[in-house]
C-alpha cells in the first residue's frame, strides 16, 4: 500500500507533520511520499494509493491559502472516487471555538461527496494545547494505517 | 553532476522571516551550516515581542523553530548586534550567503496637527511594555480614562482588548505584571475607536472582533458610515460580528467602547496635553469633537523609519514584492523586503520565495567551491558574548519558573538579567 501524504498549510505546521508522517512510514518499511496540495490535481486520486490529508484552518474556519486552489479544482472535479481510501488530520485552534479545526473539513466533505471512504479517527491538533503537532499526529498514524489495511 | 552547495549561511534576525528562510534553505541544503543572529538574547523577534501577550496560541509556531535549533538545523547566535558588535562586511566575508531579516518595527505616527501633544501615544510603546521588550525596557506610558484609539486593524483591536481587560482576563499569558498593574491602577472608562474606512473595508479579522465580546463588563456600541455591498462576504461577516458585540446586554458596565467607522480625525486639540480629538468627517449623528486625555494610534508600521537597517545603510530597502537579492550573496526577506504587511504566514510564503531565488542564484554561479570560514571564523570575543540555543533554554526555564500564579511566564525586563540567566548552571 503506497501512502500519499497531502498537506495544506498556512504557517508550516501541516507541512512538518506531513513530512514526519511520511518519514515514519518509510522508516517502518511502508512507502510514502509527501505532496503539497498546491502541486496536486484531483485527477491523480486513485484507489491504488492511501491518502493522508493534513490541513490547517485559516481565518474564520476557512482553508489555508495553499489549499484554496486545490479545493476549487476539487469542487469542479466530477470523477468517481469509489474505492479511494483516505484519512484526515485537521489543525486548528480551540481559542476560536466557533470555527475550531474547520479548515480541513472542507476537503473531507468533498472526498465523501465523490464516494471516497474515510478510514479511522478524524485526527486533530489544537494549537492552544501546545502539544507538539507531530507528536499528536504520530500517535494517530498507526490507528489509521491499521484501519486502512483492514478496510 | 552535483550542484554547487554553500558551506555557511548567515541569517540576521530570528523572527518569523529569518526562521522560515532558514527552514527553506535547510530543506534544500542538508549540509550547509546555518547561523541565525539576533541582537537580543531571546529568539523569535515579533513572535515573542510583537504578538499580543494574551495570544499565546499564535506563538505556538515557535515549536517548529525550537525543533530546528535543537536538532542542529540552525545555530542561534543571540546577543550579537550587527552594526554594533560586528559589521555586515565582516559577516559577509565569512559566509557564502547572508540573509537580512531584521523587519520593520517602528510605528507610523499621526501627522494631524496636535500629534506632538503629551498623551498622544503609539501602540508600539504599549505593546513593547506589555511584552517586556528589553534593551531598552520602556515602562508602560501613562494612560488616562478617556482614550481615543485611531485605527481599526488587528493591532488597534489588540489595544482595545488591553484597555478593557482586567487582570483576571490574562490567564495563561506572559503579560508584564508591572506594565499591566500600572495601567489597571486607573483603567480607561471611555474608549472611542476611530476608523477612516467603513466596517466593510476595515482591516480587522472577524475572530479578533468576536474576541472582544468575551471580555465581561464592557458595553460596546458601533456607528458605521456605509454598509458593505451584497457581494462583500467578508465585509458582511465583519458587520455581523460588530452587530453581535453591540447587541450584548451589559449591566453596570465598567467601561464603554464606542467604534466609529468612517471617521476622519483632522486635529488633536489641547495646549500641553491632549484634550480633544476633532473629526472632519463622521457618520450622521456622531459628535465631531471627542473629549480625550489619551490618544493611541495604531495605524501600522513606518516603512522608512531610521534604525531598521542602520547596519546596511548603503542598500535600498524600499518595499518590494520582487526579488530579495540586494548584493552578491546578500538578500532580504520578510518585512524588511516586502514592507510591514502580512502576519506570520505571509512571511513564510515570502521566505520560501526568497529561498528559491537564493538556491537558483547559488547553483547557477560559476565559482566551483567556497572558502568561507563561517561562524567559527568570527572573532573569539564575539563568539564568547553570543548566546547559543542551550543558553536561551536556560533563560527560558528561568522565565517559566518565575511566572506568577495563573501566568505561564515572567519575561526578564533587563537584557543583562537575561545574559546572567544564560550563564547560570542550575536552570
Amino acid at each position: 500500500m503506497n501512502t500519499v501524504v497531502l498537506y495544506g498549510t498556512e504557517s508550516g505546521n501541516s507541512e512538518l507533520i506531513a513530512q514526519d508522517l511520511a518519514d515514519k512510514l518509510n522508516a517502518d518499511g511502508h512507502s510514502a511520499e509527501v505532496i503539497d496540495l498546491q502541486d496536486f490535481e484531483p485527477e491523480s486520486l486513485t484507489p491504488e494509493n492511501f491518502y493522508l490529508v493534513v490541513c490547517s484552518t485559516h481565518g474564520d474556519g476557512e482553508l489555508p491559502n495553499t489549499a484554496i486552489e486545490f479545493h476549487e479544482k476539487f469542487t469542479a472535479f466530477s470523477g468517481d472516487l469509489t474505492g479511494v481510501k483516505y484519512a484526515m488530520f485537521g489543525l486548528g485552534d480551540s481559542f476560536y471555538e466557533e470555527t475550531y479545526s474547520q479548515g480541513s473539513e472542507h476537503l473531507d466533505r468533498r472526498f465523501t461527496e465523490l464516494g471516497a471512504t474515510r478510514v479511522g479517527e478524524y485526527g486533530r491538533h489544537d494549537a492552544s494545547s501546545w502539544d507538539l503537532p507531530s507528536d499528536v499526529a504520530l500517535e494517530w498514524l498507526p490507528t489509521v494505517i491499521g484501519a486502512a489495511e483492514a478496510a | 553532476m552535483n550542484a554547487r552547495t554553500p558551506r555557511h549561511i548567515a541569517v540576521i534576525g530570528s523572527g518569523p522571516a529569518g526562521c522560515f528562510t532558514g527552514q527553506a534553505l535547510r530543506r534544500h541544503w542538508k549540509d550547509a551550516e546555518i547561523t541565525i543572529f539576533d541582537r537580543l538574547a531571546a529568539p523569535y523577534g515579533l513572535i515573542r515581542y510583537g504578538v499580543a501577550a494574551d495570544h499565546q496560541h499564535t506563538k505556538a509556531v515557535t515549536r517548529q523553530f525550537d525543533r530546528n535549533f535543537s536538532s542542529g538545523d540552525f545555530r542561534f547566535a543571540g546577543n550579537v548586534e550587527v552594526g554594533t558588535d560586528i559589521d555586515l562586511d565582516s559577516i559577509r566575508a565569512e559566509f557564502d550567503i547572508v540573509v537580512l531579516a531584521t523587519g520593520r518595527w517602528r510605528d507610523r505616527t499621526l501627522t494631524v496637527p496636535g500629534a506632538h501633544l503629551d498623551g498622544v501615544l503609539v501602540s508600539g510603546d504599549i505593546v513593547n511594555a506589555l511584552n517586556t521588550v528589553p534593551r531598552p525596557n520602556i515602562p508602560m506610558p501613562a494612560i488616562g480614562q478617556n482614550v481615543v484609539v485611531i485605527g481599526a486593524g488587528n493591532v488597534a483591536l489588540d489595544m482595545v482588548r488591553f484597555l478593557i481587560k482586567t487582570a483576571a482576563d490574562y490567564m495563561d499569558s506572559d503579560v508584564s505584571p508591572e506594565a499591566l498593574d500600572s495601567y489597571l491602577s486607573s483603567p480607561a472608562t471611555h474608549v472611542t475607536v476611530l476608523s477612516r474606512s467603513p466596517i466593510a473595508s476595515a482591516k480587522a479579522d472577524v475572530a479578533m472582533i468576536r474576541e472582544l465580546g468575551k471580555v465581561p463588563g464592557v458595553r460596546i456600541t458601533v456607528a458605521n458610515s456605509s454598509p458593505a455591498t451584497e457581494d462583500n462576504t467578508l465585509g458582511r461577516k465583519r458587520e455581523a460580528a460588530f452587530a453581535e458585540l453591540a447587541s450584548q446586554e451589559v449591566v453596570e458596565a465598567r467601561a464603554h467602547v464606542h467604534f466609529v467607522f468612517g471617521a476622519t480625525p483632522s486635529r488633536i486639540g489641547g495646549t500641553q496635553h491632549v484634550e480633544t480629538v476633532h473629526l472632519s468627517a463622521a457618520p450622521a449623528g456622531e459628535a465631531s469633537v471627542i473629549p480625550a486625555d489619551t490618544v493611541i494610534s495604531a495605524i501600522g508600521f513606518d516603512v522608512n523609519a531610521q534604525g531598521h537597517w542602520h547596519y546596511a545603510e548603503e542598500y535600498d530597502f524600499t518595499p518590494s514584492d520582487d526579488l530579495g537579492r540586494i548584493g552578491p550573496g546578500l538578500y532580504r526577506s520578510g518585512w524588511l523586503k516586502r514592507g510591514p504587511v502580512g502576519a506570520i504566514p505571509a512571511n513564510r510564503s515570502d521566505a520560501h520565495q526568497v529561498a528559491k531565488e537564493i538556491i537558483a542564484d547559488f547553483e547557477s554561479a560559476d565559482s566551483p567551491s567556497t572558502t568561507t570560514g563561517g561562524y567559527e571564523a568570527l572573532p573569539r570575543a564575539l563568539r564568547n558574548q553570543a548566546v547559543d540555543f542551550a543558553d536561551w533554554r536556560r533563560i527560558d526555564a528561568a522565565e517559566l519558573a518565575n511566572a506568577d500564579e495563573s501566568r505561564i511566564r515572567r519575561k526578564f525586563h533587563d537584557h543583562e538579567d537575561m545574559l546572567a540567566a544564560a550563564q547560570s548552571q542550575n536552570p
